[in-house]
């Protein structure tokens, strides 16, 4: 566990030599940001009107919550760096050093996004200060509570990220399922709460990864309730142990694969 | 000078042969990529459809205008992105 620490570590302080980079990626942020806010402004025409159960606050703090989720953990260690060592047979000498491979990885890419997030967060709270205002009946005591649920949140997507990128060892390049994952969370996870979308789909929609990526944390942030917080962090737990399963045996399958083929 | 023209667009056309050649050397992972790709620029309508199911028209846009839009915006810009590459 300390040389993951330590791997982590050691990406976190190489990030902080990269701040403006990170700064440089807000414009991307503001202008998506900027554009919702006044899509929403427009479309809650009487700012006191409620829309499937949320005020036009509490759905521009939703979109900017999930946006900074969004923007916040995505990075090109998961994206690109596993397919790469596939395809160019870099995963050969990887897999034989002294750690994990997943693991390494996954502490890379936690490293990399720590700072990142860190910085989103505080951005997109001071944006939505200024924008809408603070959020109605919100407790500092749930704090905590909502933390817990986004760093599972950030855990449970990194894996399933990892799990996209290991598509690799059987088919050439992983990128258009990431492009997929991608649109998926943004559209149906980011820009719009679960309870926006049709009857038949909701059901639906709480079994894919929006609901414990992008979704559980935002909605506790907004409308925070015990039973909502229960009902997310099981959904997570279970998330969390079934993804870990998945890329252990898909991890495994892949190495024989590559085993069989020479490395 | 019309010489060079066309030798430059001689260039352009055995660039762009070329690259679609090189895309289709692992047949799987081009189709994945095409299927894929229809699949992400699409996603888009789901977007459009909740919004609009809210509002009529958005700044006078109705439905069928803005997805005939989106879809000429990101077939232009998948186009020119796989010439220029």
């Amino acid at each position: 566990m300390r040389k993951y620490l330590y791997i982590y570590k050691a990406t976190l302080i190489e990030n902080l030599s990269y701040i403006a980079n990170i700064l440089l990626g807000f414009i991307n942020f503001f202008i998506m940001i900027f554009v919702f806010v006044n899509l929403w402004q427009y479309i809650y025409s009487d700012s006191s009107q409620i829309i499937n159960g949320y005020t036009m606050e509490q759905m521009i703090w939703y979109v900017l919550t999930t946006e900074v989720l969004w923007y916040g953990s995505k990075n090109k260690v998961l994206l690109q760096e596993i397919s790469n060592d596939i395809k160019t047979g870099n995963i050969a000498y990887n897999i034989n050093k002294p750690y994990n491979y997943v693991f390494y990885i996954l502490s890379k890419h936690l490293g990399e996004i720590t700072i990142k997030l860190i910085l989103y967060i505080i951005v997109g709270i001071l944006i939505g200060l200024c924008f809408i205002g603070p959020i109605q009946n919100f407790n500092f005591i749930n704090v905590p509570f909502i933390l817990l649920t986004l760093i599972l949140g950030v855990l449970i997507n990194s894996i399933l990220r990892i799990i996209i990128s290991t598509i690799s060892f059987w088919i050439e390049d992983s990128t258009p399922f990431h492009w997929v994952y991608d649109k998926m969370i943004l559209i149906l996870g980011t820009l719009f709460p679960i309870e926006m979308f049709p009857d038949f789909l909701k059901p639906i929609i709480k079994c894919t990864p929006i609901f414990v990526v992008t979704y559980g944390p935002a909605k506790l942030l907004i409308d925070f309730s015990m039973q909502n917080f229960t009902q997310i962090i099981i959904a997570q737990l279970i998330y969390l142990v079934v993804s870990i399963l998945i890329v252990a045996f898909l991890f495994s399958k892949g190495v024989k694969k590559l085993n069989v083929n020479g490395g | 000078m019309l010489m060079e023209v066309k030798n430059q667009i001689k260039v352009m056309f055995l660039s762009l042969k070329y690259n679609i050649m090189k895309q289709m050397i692992n047949k799987v992972t081009f189709i994945t990529n095409i299927v894929f790709m229809i699949l992400n620029n699409a996603s888009f309508i789901v977007q459009w459809i909740i919004l609009f199911s809210l509002k009529d028209n958005i700044g006078g846009y109705t439905i069928n205008q803005v997805v005939l839009l989106w879809g000429l915006a990101s077939s232009t810009y998948r186009y020119i992105s796989y010439i220029v590459q």
